[in-house]
C-alpha cells in the first residue's frame, strides 16, 4: 500500500512538473530564441486591402535587434524606398526626395508601406521580459501544433501594446500566434505564424501574416526567402550616408 | 388733423427733452443697421472665402471621403470618367475642377511641422480659389512643374521663401510613403491665419502622380453661373449613391452664421426697447405734467380715443424724427464702411481654416435693412409710449383741473 501511494505520488509529480514552468521561464526561451548576432534576407510583403492585393519585394540587414536596414526593390513606385534602424530611431529614404527623414512621433504608428504592420512593431527591440509581466494561461492548439497560452500585461509605460496573449509551441519556444490588445482590452492586430523554417540551429519563422483589426478587410503577409543568419556584414550599412547614396 | 398739429406744437414745448428722446433712437436705430449689415458683410465674407477657398458653388466627393473627411483618407478618391461630366449641367456650369487634399509632416530633418496640401488646376483655380491675386512674393504654379506657392505664415513657420526647396512626404491612396521636393514659386498671404499657416498648393497632375492617384480625383469642385441655383443644380446631378453632392450652402459654418443673424434679430429688439424706455420716459413725464390740462381737454369733450392719440402722435414724431436721423447716420455709417471695409486681420490671423474670415470685412447694408430698422423705431417708439400713455386715459377732469 505505501509503494502504491508512492508510485501514485510519484507519477502525479512528474505528470504536474512541465506545469511547473512558469511564464516567465517559457517567455525567457522565447526571447533567447529571436536573439541572433546579425541576419539578411530577401522577402515579399503581400499587402490584402479590401480583396486587392498588392506585392512588395526588399532585402533586408540586421544586426541584433539594434540595427536593421531594409531596401525595397519591387515594385518600380517603391523601388529604392530605404528604411535604417538605428536603435529606436527609424530613417526614411525616397529616392524622389534624395535625402533620409527621420519617423518620428506618432508617424511610427503608422502603417508601414500600406501593410498591417506600423514602424513600431519593426522598431521594437527589447526582450519581453524586460516590458511585460507574464503569467501563464493554460494550453491550447494552433494549426496543429501544442502551446502554451501567456498572457503578457505591460510593465512599463513604453510599449505599443498594453497586453499580449501569445502562443508558444512547446516544442521550439517561439510564437505561433501572437494577439495585440490595447489598454482598452480591444484587439488590435493579431499575428499568426504559419511557417518556421531551421537556419543555422535556430528555428526562424519565415511566414507571418499580421491582421490589423482596426482596418477592414486586410492582411499582411510576410515571406522570408533565402534568410542567413550569423553572417558578417558591413557596419557601413547602418549609417545615414550608406542609406542615402546614390 | 388738429390733432397732428397739436402734437407738432407740443412736440417743440420741451425741444431738448423730445430731441434727447429723439437722439436714443437714432443711436439705437444707427446701431442696428450697422450691426445687421456687419453681420451680413461678414456672411458674404464668408461665403466668398468658402466658395472660392473651401468648397466651390458645389462639391462632389464620394460619400465615405465625407463621412471620414477629417481623416483625409486618399483611398476614398474616385476616377475622373466622362461620366462625371457627362452628370454635370453644362449650361449652369461655369467650370469644374478637381481638388486633392493630403497631410503632410514639414521639416527639415525631422518631420515635426504638420500641414495641409492641395492639388489643384493651377489655370482653373485662378477662377476658383484666385490665389494669382493673393500672391505677396514670387509668381504663380504652372501644371507639370514641381512648384508650391505656400502661405506666408507657413513659410516662416519653416523659415522658406521663394526659390528655396520644399520637401514634401506623404502618404499615397495605398499608404505607401512617397514624397517630391517642390521648389517654392511663391508665396500667398489670404488674411486667414488658419490658411496662411497650414497650407500650400502644388499642380494637381504632380499631386496625382505623388499619391499614386492617376485619373482620380478626391474632390471635384464646381462653380456656377448662378450660385443662388447651387441647392437646385446640387440636387439634380444624380451621380449614384456612393457620391455625395452639396451645396455651398450646406456648409456647417455657413448654417451656423445664418443661424446667428436671426439669432441676433432678438438683440436689435432689446437694443431699442433699452433705447424706447428714453421715450418711455419722456411720455410718463408729459402724461404727469400735463394732468390738468388733458383734465381740462376732457372736461372740454375731448374722448380718451382723441387724448391717446395725440398723445401717440407725439411719441411718434419723436420716434419718427429718431429714426429718420438714426437711418441717415446708419445709412450713411455702413455705406462708408461697404467701401472703405473694416480691417480685422489682427483676429482674422487667428482664424482657423475652417472658419475663413477676414481679413477686411466690407458692411454689405441694403434698402431692405434700412427700411426694416426705421420702421421697427416707428413701431416700438409707438408700443413703448402706449403703456404711459394709457394712463391719461384714466385721468378724472375735475380731479385733475384741482391739481396745480
Amino acid at each position: 500500500m505505501k509503494h502504491f501511494k508512492t508510485i501514485i505520488f510519484c507519477t502525479l509529480t512528474l505528470a504536474v512538473l512541465p506545469l511547473a514552468q512558469t511564464g516567465t521561464e517559457i517567455l525567457e526561451k522565447v526571447d533567447d530564441n529571436t536573439v541572433v548576432t546579425s541576419w539578411n534576407y530577401s522577402a515579399k510583403m503581400i499587402i490584402s486591402l479590401g480583396g486587392t492585393i498588392r506585392e512588395k519585394e526588399f532585402i533586408g540587414y540586421a544586426i541584433g535587434k539594434e540595427s536593421a536596414y531594409m531596401e525595397f526593390t519591387s515594385p518600380a513606385r517603391d523601388k529604392g524606398t530605404r528604411f535604417l534602424k538605428l536603435g529606436d530611431e527609424i530613417w526614411m529614404y525616397l529616392p524622389s526626395v534624395e535625402r533620409a527623414t527621420k519617423i518620428a512621433g506618432h508617424m511610427l504608428r503608422q502603417s508601414m508601406m500600406g501593410s498591417d504592420f506600423s514602424y513600431d512593431d519593426i522598431v521594437e527591440n527589447r526582450r519581453l521580459t524586460e516590458l511585460y509581466n507574464v503569467e501563464l494561461a493554460g494550453i491550447d492548439t494552433v494549426d496543429g501544433r501544442e502551446c502554451h497560452v501567456v498572457s503578457l500585461t505591460a510593465k512599463v509605460p513604453e510599449v505599443n501594446y498594453y497586453y499580449r496573449k501569445m502562443w508558444i509551441d512547446k516544442d521550439i519556444y517561439a510564437a505561433v500566434k501572437v494577439e495585440l490588445y490595447a489598454k482598452s482590452g480591444k484587439l488590435l492586430k493579431e499575428v499568426k505564424v504559419s511557417e518556421f523554417k531551421r537556419v543555422s540551429g535556430y528555428t526562424f519563422p519565415t511566414n507571418v501574416r499580421m491582421v490589423n483589426k482596426l482596418r477592414q478587410e486586410t492582411y499582411t503577409e510576410l515571406q522570408l526567402e533565402d534568410v542567413q543568419l550569423d553572417v558578417k556584414i558591413p557596419d557601413r550599412i547602418f549609417t545615414k550616408a550608406y542609406l542615402e547614396r546614390k | 388733423m388738429n390733432l397732428l398739429k397739436l402734437a407738432y406744437r407740443n412736440f417743440f414745448r420741451n425741444t431738448r427733452r423730445s430731441l434727447i428722446s429723439g437722439l436714443s433712437v437714432a443711436l439705437a436705430i444707427t446701431a442696428i443697421i450697422f450691426a445687421r449689415s456687419y453681420i451680413r458683410g461678414i456672411f458674404q465674407n464668408m461665403t466668398g472665402n468658402v466658395v472660392k477657398l473651401v468648397s466651390g458653388h458645389i462639391t462632389i466627393k464620394t460619400k465615405e471621403y465625407e463621412r471620414r473627411e477629417r481623416l483625409i483618407p486618399l483611398s476614398e478618391s474616385f476616377a475622373l470618367s466622362k461620366e462625371i461630366y457627362d452628370a454635370l449641367p453644362d449650361k449652369e456650369i461655369q467650370l469644374a475642377s478637381p481638388r486633392i487634399k493630403f497631410g503632410v509632416l514639414l521639416g527639415e530633418e525631422e518631420l515635426s511641422i504638420p500641414a495641409l496640401g492641395f492639388a489643384i488646376d493651377p489655370e482653373k483655380e485662378r477662377n476658383i480659389a484666385g490665389l494669382q491675386k493673393r500672391l505677396i512674393d514670387g509668381e504663380y504654379l504652372r501644371t507639370g512643374q514641381r512648384e508650391a506657392i505656400l502661405g506666408k505664415g507657413l513659410a516662416e513657420r519653416l523659415g522658406m521663401t521663394v526659390g528655396d526647396t520644399l520637401t514634401v512626404i506623404t502618404r499615397t491612396a495605398y499608404d505607401s510613403p512617397t514624397g517630391l521636393n517642390f521648389v517654392i514659386k511663391g508665396i500667398y498671404q489670404t488674411g486667414i491665419g488658419g490658411m496662411d499657416r497650414n497650407i500650400f498648393y502644388i499642380p494637381f497632375d504632380i499631386g496625382q502622380a505623388m499619391l499614386d492617384l492617376e485619373g482620380r480625383t478626391t474632390e471635384l469642385v464646381i462653380l456656377l453661373n448662378n450660385p443662388q441655383k447651387a441647392v437646385e443644380i446640387a440636387r439634380s446631378i444624380t451621380l449614384g449613391d456612393e457620391y455625395a453632392v452639396t451645396s455651398y450652402m450646406q456648409n456647417a459654418i455657413l448654417r451656423w452664421v445664418n443661424l446667428a443673424e436671426a439669432i441676433y434679430s432678438f438683440f436689435y429688439v432689446i437694443i431699442l426697447l433699452v433705447a424706447c424706455s428714453a421715450i418711455a420716459n419722456t411720455m410718463l413725464m408729459i402724461v404727469f405734467e400735463r394732468t390738468k390740462e388733458i383734465g381740462m381737454m376732457k372736461a372740454l369733450g375731448l374722448n380718451n380715443i382723441s387724448i391717446v392719440g395725440l398723445l401717440t402722435i407725439e411719441a411718434a414724431i419723436i420716434g419718427v424724427v429718431g429714426s429718420f436721423f438714426g437711418t441717415i447716420g446708419g445709412t450713411a455709417f455702413s455705406y462708408w464702411l461697404k467701401y472703405e471695409g473694416i480691417d480685422i486681420s489682427m483676429v482674422s490671423s487667428t482664424a482657423s481654416a475652417d472658419m475663413p474670415f477676414g481679413p477686411i470685412i466690407y458692411l454689405a447694408p441694403t434698402p431692405f435693412i434700412i427700411a426694416t430698422a426705421f420702421l421697427l423705431g416707428l413701431l416700438v417708439t409707438i408700443i413703448v409710449a402706449l403703456l404711459p400713455i394709457s394712463r391719461a386715459t384714466r385721468i378724472n377732469p375735475a380731479k385733475a383741473l384741482k391739481t396745480i
